[in-house]
């Protein structure tokens, strides 16, 4: 199946755009503009909908070249990601069967959980980070940003759910 | 979560071997970060030596974001010219004004200073240095510079840009360092009123607006009024302008930075060594990383 690896390669090429924040024309940011996780919104709408194009390997990887490059703790959110992406996998059989506004709910409450769990890491470990204010910014940025996500991969890339038929034709690959 | 007429998907990924590969890729990662929390200037060093393999890329990335301000700029100074001539006009009216008493009282000054024998402030040796690699976020506030150990740069070298102070260096590398922003959560620099002997500190929180926090009573400090280093603590030495103080809406006391690295492509490091230790009486400064 050789369209599973060419959806590989493109969840990693998007996913490093995102890691070398090519999107982001930083130096016109200001605290005004809130940032968007546009990295967690690829991975989690790929995830629910094709498990097989995203190996955690990848989503572990740019997140800690994201990290590195961007000079944050490396590894804290790495690890956060790589958690909620194994969640999200998990839920993905469940959501399936139901509404969008479900799965949307389900993946901005993982990314809130994530978020404050890290941000409570950083405080415990006097480690300076973003005021409440700015992450809450950022959250509603990302909850926001994922219906988008969701209808560009799926318009631009075809990222649907699978069928039955898919998913049995495609085990011997995920195993 | 396993459904029993579909086969694939969830139960797939349930398979031990699977779980665990996942188990251990999260636990490498927490060690990687205990590793950068325990060990963090080794850690930072290596972080270094890995970003300079990538500098030829970070300039690519700048691109994109140089061609909008370029593109914003050239739009706004079309429109903008004739307005901002007529200010300049009369801002040039009012500084001639100012000029003048200036140089009458820098006469006074040298007179006074010859008077008292004082000792003027230290000229600093400064090395110019390219920004490669603009990494503001909402959690870190901090830039790549393109001036590393080789070129002399050393950890707790103040940056300074066109008039004003911009932050100090963190981590030196062999070829890149990185500085911490004033407006970094983890950045504070012992400032004074120059006219009133109010000092205080200049706090980030990773806003563009940085806190003024200040030992002395709130009285003499009114928004509008220059802040520049004091000198405590060492590590930035007295004078270095900062920026004017502010209040928001909130009634909160804030610092416009001087320098907002908006269309910077080049900074000011200034040799300058850490000088004295902390007495009791100073404002505590913390050097956080």
């Amino acid at each position: 199946m050789a369209s599973v690896w060419i959806r590989r390669l493109t969840v990693s090429v998007l996913l490093l755009i995102c890691a070398t924040g090519l999107p982001m024309p930083r130096p016109l940011m200001t605290d005004f503009l809130p940032q968007p996780n546009l990295a967690y919104c690829i991975v989690a709408a790929w995830i629910v909908r094709r498990p097989e194009c995203v190996p955690l390997s990848i989503v572990a990887i740019t997140a800690l070249l994201e990290e590195t490059l961007l000079l944050t703790p490396p590894g804290l959110w790495s690890a956060a990601m790589v958690l909620s992406a194994l969640f999200l996998r998990d839920s993905g059989a469940m959501i399936k069967r139901t509404t969008f506004v479900l799965e949307w709910g389900l993946v901005s409450i993982t990314f809130l959980v994530a978020s404050v769990v890290c941000a409570l890491l950083k405080l415990a470990l006097f480690i300076p980070s973003a005021s409440l204010q700015l992450m809450s910014l950022d959250v509603m940025a990302t909850v926001a940003a994922y219906p988008l996500v969701v209808l560009v991969s799926n318009q631009l890339f075809g990222v649907r759910h699978m069928t039955a038929t898919e998913s049995r034709l495609l085990e011997p690959i995920a195993r | 979560m396993i459904i029993q007429d579909e086969p694939g998907e969830a139960a797939v990924y349930n398979t031990p071997l699977r779980r665990f590969l996942a188990i251990l890729l999260i636990a490498l990662l927490i060690a990687i970060f205990v590793f950068w929390r325990v060990e963090n200037d080794r850690a930072e060093r290596l972080r270094m030596r890995f970003v300079e393999h990538f500098v030829p890329g970070l300039e690519l990335r700048q691109v994109p974001a140089r061609l909008v301000a370029d593109l914003s700029d050239a739009m706004s100074g079309y429109f903008a010219t004739r307005r901002r001539l007529q200010s300049l006009e009369s801002e040039v009216r009012a500084l001639r004004a100012w000029r003048e008493r200036a140089e009458r009282l820098e006469y006074e000054n040298a007179q006074l200073q010859r008077l008292v024998d004082l000792r003027s402030l230290p000229r600093h040796a400064t090395v110019a240095a390219k920004i490669l690699f603009d990494t503001r976020s909402h959690s870190r506030q901090s830039i790549l510079i393109g001036l590393g150990r080789d070129q002399g740069a050393k950890e707790g070298y103040p940056v300074l840009g066109k008039v004003g102070l911009i932050g100090r260096i963190l981590t030196a590398g062999n070829e890149v360092s990185r500085v911490i922003l004033l407006s970094d959560a983890g950045s504070k620099v012992p400032v004074m009123l120059p006219n009133s002997g109010v000092s205080g500190l200049v706090a980030g929180d990773n806003s563009s607006e940085p806190r003024f926090e200040f030992a002395s009573d709130i009285g003499p400090v009114r928004p509008g009024q220059r802040v520049v280093t004091s000198g405590k603590g060492g590590v930035y030495p007295s004078g270095l302008l900062v920026g004017t103080v502010i209040r928001r809406a909130d009634g909160s006391l804030r610092i416009l930075p001087a320098e907002t690295l908006a269309q910077a492509d080049y900074v000011r490091v200034i040799k300058h060594q850490r000088t004295e230790q902390l007495d009791d009486d100073d404002v505590p400064l913390i050097v956080a990383k």
